[in-house]
Parts: C-alpha cells; structure tokens; sequence
C-alpha cells in the first residue's frame, strides 16, 4: 500500500473522511482513537499487516504520521 | 431470567472453534411482547449467543490472561426469524488470539440454515472482578462427559 492507501485505511478504521487527515493529525483529533479505536486496531494491524504491537509502540503512537511511519518501518508502505 | 443463554456445548477445541447449542422453549418470557402475534427471539439473544458461545472457547484455552469481555461488534447480520421451540447450534471460529486481544466469526444455525451470523472483538480483562463464570457449569458439563478435555475455564 503506499502512502494515500495506507492513510485512506485509517480513515476507513477511524471513520474519518481521508480529506480531514494529514500525518499531523493527532490521536486526539480523532474521535474513535479511543480505548476501543486502539483496540481495534491492534487487530487490523494484526489481521492485515501481521504487525502485533507492544505496550512500548502504543505510547509511541500518538498521531496519523506516527502510524504511517511504524508501517513504513515495518515495510509496509511503498512509495 | 438468567443470563446464561447457552444449554450445552457439542464439541469444542480450546482457542480455536467451539459449537453449542441452545433449545428456545415454546414460552419463553420474551414471547410475551416480541413480537405481539409474531414470537421471535430477539436479535440481541442470538448476539449474546454467540458472545457467550465464543466467550468460552476463548476462556477454555489455557493461558491465564484474564476473562474475555465483548469490546466490539464488527458485524452482526440477522437473516431470518427465531420462533418457539427451535433449536439453534450456535458456532465459534476465533480467528485471531492474542495477549489483550481476539476476534471471532460466529454464526447460529437452526436446522442446517444460517439464521445469525457475527464478528466481535474481545479484550481481556486482568485480574478479573468476577466472581464466577456464569457458563462454568456448561462448560463443567462438557468436561464431564469428554474427560479427555482439560479444565481450564476459571
């Protein structure tokens, strides 16, 4: 996925409009990145990327870039 | 009315798939008014069904990381009507299983036809306030008579 992808699929997880996100975005921003929002995607992550999360890269993500970047890291974005 | 909704469990393999089964009596209370001159389980119960039915395959595995509460449904599609005196299996398959989380697909039958089918995400709550499973004496039931199975649900 690259990088339009991956930020229309978090819109999709969020339920946000992709239009409104940016990678500055903040976890705060978003309405459904809650408890159950990060609990809902630790699942996707797991489920589609087979990405399983720590306690240590929840704390670390705290906005639509930050997620972007641990996919990237992970390899999951193309450019 | 109690809320342990599931009669007995028919086969199950720990963490990973379950099916149950659970007889709709011809009076049930909530016949009374769902729906007037049209009794029908209602939606939520065939939703608890499986909540619960995926709750103990969850809870059967051993692996001590708390008890298993709904946190999500992701879907949940009710395709036809429940009536008085049905027998429903109800079907777990947990598709994902981890530390503080997992997702099972579940589904209620009634004779061969799907009637009911959803996707719920649990999370996993440590040390858990509850007292006593609600469901231990189904899942107790089925350890008795498969005395291959071990007992772990707590």
């Amino acid at each position: 996925m690259n990088r339009n992808e991956i930020t229309n699929w978090i819109a999709e997880l969020f339920n946000e409009s992709p239009d409104e996100l940016t990678s500055e975005t903040q976890r705060e921003d978003i309405i459904e990145w809650d408890s159950i929002g990060t609990l809902n995607l630790m699942a996707e992550l797991d489920q589609k990327f087979g990405i399983v999360l720590t306690n240590d890269d929840l704390e670390t993500l705290q906005s639509v870039g930050d997620l972007i970047d641990l996919l990237a890291k992970q390899g999951k974005v193309s450019e | 009315m109690g809320f342990s909704i599931i009669d007995e469990i028919i086969e199950l393999e720990p963490g990973r798939s379950i099916r149950a089964r659970k007889t709709i009596l011809p009076d049930e209370a909530y016949f009374e008014d769902h729906l007037p001159g049209f009794p029908a389980v209602p939606g939520v119960l065939l939703l608890e069904m499986m909540n619960q039915t995926a709750g103990i395959c969850l809870e059967s595995e051993d692996w001590d990381r708390g008890t298993p509460l709904l946190s999500r449904i992701e879907s949940a599609n009710f395709r036809d009507w429940v009536g008085p005196a049905s027998t429903l299996d109800v079907y777990a398959m947990v598709e994902l299983s981890r530390q503080n989380y997992a997702k099972a697909v579940c589904r209620v039958d009634v004779g061969g036809k799907r009637i009911a089918d959803s996707t719920v995400l649990f999370s996993f709550i440590s040390p858990s306030p509850i007292k006593e499973n609600i469901l231990k004496s189904v899942y107790q039931a089925f350890i008795d008579k498969n005395s291959s199975a071990t007992n772990s649900i707590r």
